[in-house]
């Protein structure tokens, strides 16, 4: 769960970065007709959704799984607007609309294109939300790249995990520092070559999770390539766009997909990289730096279990959660408490977690799932 | 890029959890453990080994013969190529590549 002053904080930049309101105003102005129904996938503080009411929307579906969700309505409703806009808490692909809409908006793009998950939430709402002949805002999402060729960053991130802090050998992780991907600023200094495009999603056709694409470039000096920086072109509408490409002023940062150390390149040399990604979330880059390749992806460095890779043919089994989980189950009769329930968990062997505060906390959450 | 660089899909991606290797095919989101022999081939394909090559490196390793390992190696690499998870040339490449 994100701090809550850190949600703040990013929501009021994204209120903040004028030229992506007035972007994505323009954007369903012209694509939002009077008497029209609206899905707005991950509404944040529901602005993009006032805007579709402002545009004429007779109602809009304004859907939120962030902790910022629980203020959603009160902004609605100090707009005046609680009567027209439905604030619904959740994943949109766990929730169920009861009616087609006509338009689908969600600014989910993220700093990486991909990395808020813009794939998988509009593919779903498409097949289930869209009425036949709806539009989405965005209609295309890019994924531009470009060589980097900043060590000191490089450094910052990956390298100084080589470094000994006071003596001890951090090491163990830098081989995973360097399968990340990074978020930060990149300015055009940083970069050995002008972006490229490599990746083109049609929001309207995709139903494709995984999306991948390579570009060339060719290095006008010789010297260090660092990794990758990457991030948007996005299409809002018919002459409507938005873009992270360094000089960025928006709200964004641009993603950054280092080497594993930094290699040297000639002038003339060609750099190669293909990029691929599923719904931003696992990333594999790799390619050729002039004589050397490389070859990189964020799975390793997202240490998964082994539980998540045996998929849907493990055979499940109960552990200490499990089993407290289902006595608590049994008990929830809407007369005992939480206390209650807690109580009578610590008292057997098997029920019972490492603490009573353990089992209690485990009973709240328990409860807070199961009652919403 | 001209030609395959590399013989494996970039979709197909290997972890190691708990001792165990795992080919993660990032286009359907599923994931299959490997045995021994079959990590061995998969480091092979992506030092850039022929199939004969890892083939014979497979019969001194596994101290099999060296049909057999060839056998082996060739369904092995068919049932990758099936699940579109090597470039499907390498099917058709018996003698040793440059790598």
């Amino acid at each position: 769960m994100p701090d809550l002053r850190t949600v703040i904080d990013y929501h009021a930049r994204m209120l903040g970065d004028r030229e992506r309101v007035e972007r994505f105003e323009q954007a369903i102005e012209a694509t939002v007709r009077p008497g029209a129904i609206v899905a707005d996938l991950g509404c944040g503080t529901g602005i993009l959704s006032l805007l579709c009411c402002r545009a004429g929307a007779r109602r809009v579906y304004a859907i939120e799984v962030g902790p910022i969700g629980r203020w959603t309505e009160q902004i609605i409703a100090a707009n005046g607007l609680a009567g027209r806009v439905e604030v619904l808490r959740g994943a949109s692909t766990e929730l169920a609309l009861p009616e087609k809409v006509d338009v689908i908006v969600s600014e989910t793009i993220g700093s990486a294109a991909f990395d808020e998950g813009i794939l998988g939430f509009v593919a779903d709402a498409r097949r289930r939300f869209l009425a036949p002949g709806g539009q989405i805002v965005p209609r295309r999402v890019a994924l531009w790249a470009a060589p980097v060729g900043d060590v000191a960053l490089h450094q910052r991130l990956v390298g100084a995990w080589r470094e000994r802090v006071r003596g001890a050998d951090v090491s163990p992780m830098h081989a995973i520092a360097a399968r990340q991907l990074h978020l930060t600023s990149f300015q055009p200094g940083q970069l050995c070559a002008p972006p490229r495009p490599l990746i083109t999603v049609d929001l309207a056709e995709t139903d494709q999770l995984f999306v991948a694409g390579r570009a060339e470039f060719s290095l006008e000096r010789e010297g260090p390539v660092t990794g990758f920086a990457i991030g948007f072109d996005a299409v809002l509408g018919d002459g409507i766009s938005l873009s992270n490409r360094p000089p960025s002023a928006l709200h964004w940062s641009q993603g950054f997909l280092p080497l594993e150390q930094p290699l040297e390149v000639q002038a003339g040399e060609l750099v190669r990289v293909e990029i691929g990604t599923r719904d931003g979330q696992t990333w594999r880059w790799r390619g050729q730096l002039g004589a050397h390749t490389f070859d990189l992806d964020t799975l390793a460095g997202q240490s998964p279990a082994r539980e998540e890779l045996q998929g849907d043919e493990r055979r499940l089994s109960l552990g200490p959660k499990g089993r407290a989980a289902a006595a608590a189950l049994a008990l929830i009769d809407g007369q005992r408490t939480v206390a209650e329930i807690a109580a009578a968990l610590s008292r057997s062997p098997s029920t019972a977690l490492p603490s009573e505060a353990a089992t209690r906390a485990f009973v709240e959450r328990l409860a807070h799932h199961l009652e919403r | 890029m001209p030609g395959p660089l590399f013989a494996t899909a970039l979709h197909a991606v290997t972890v190691e959890v708990e001792g165990a290797t795992f080919i993660v095919d990032l286009r359907r989101g599923t994931s299959v453990a490997l045995n021994g022999a079959a990590v061995f081939i998969w480091r092979g394909l992506v030092r850039g080994q022929s199939p004969t090559q890892i083939a014979r490196a497979l019969a001194a390793t596994f101290g099999i013969d060296e049909p057999r390992a060839q056998a082996d190696v060739s369904a092995f690499l068919a049932t990758l190529a099936g699940q579109g998870l090597i470039d499907e040339s390498l099917l058709e490449r018996p003698v040793d590549h440059p790598g």
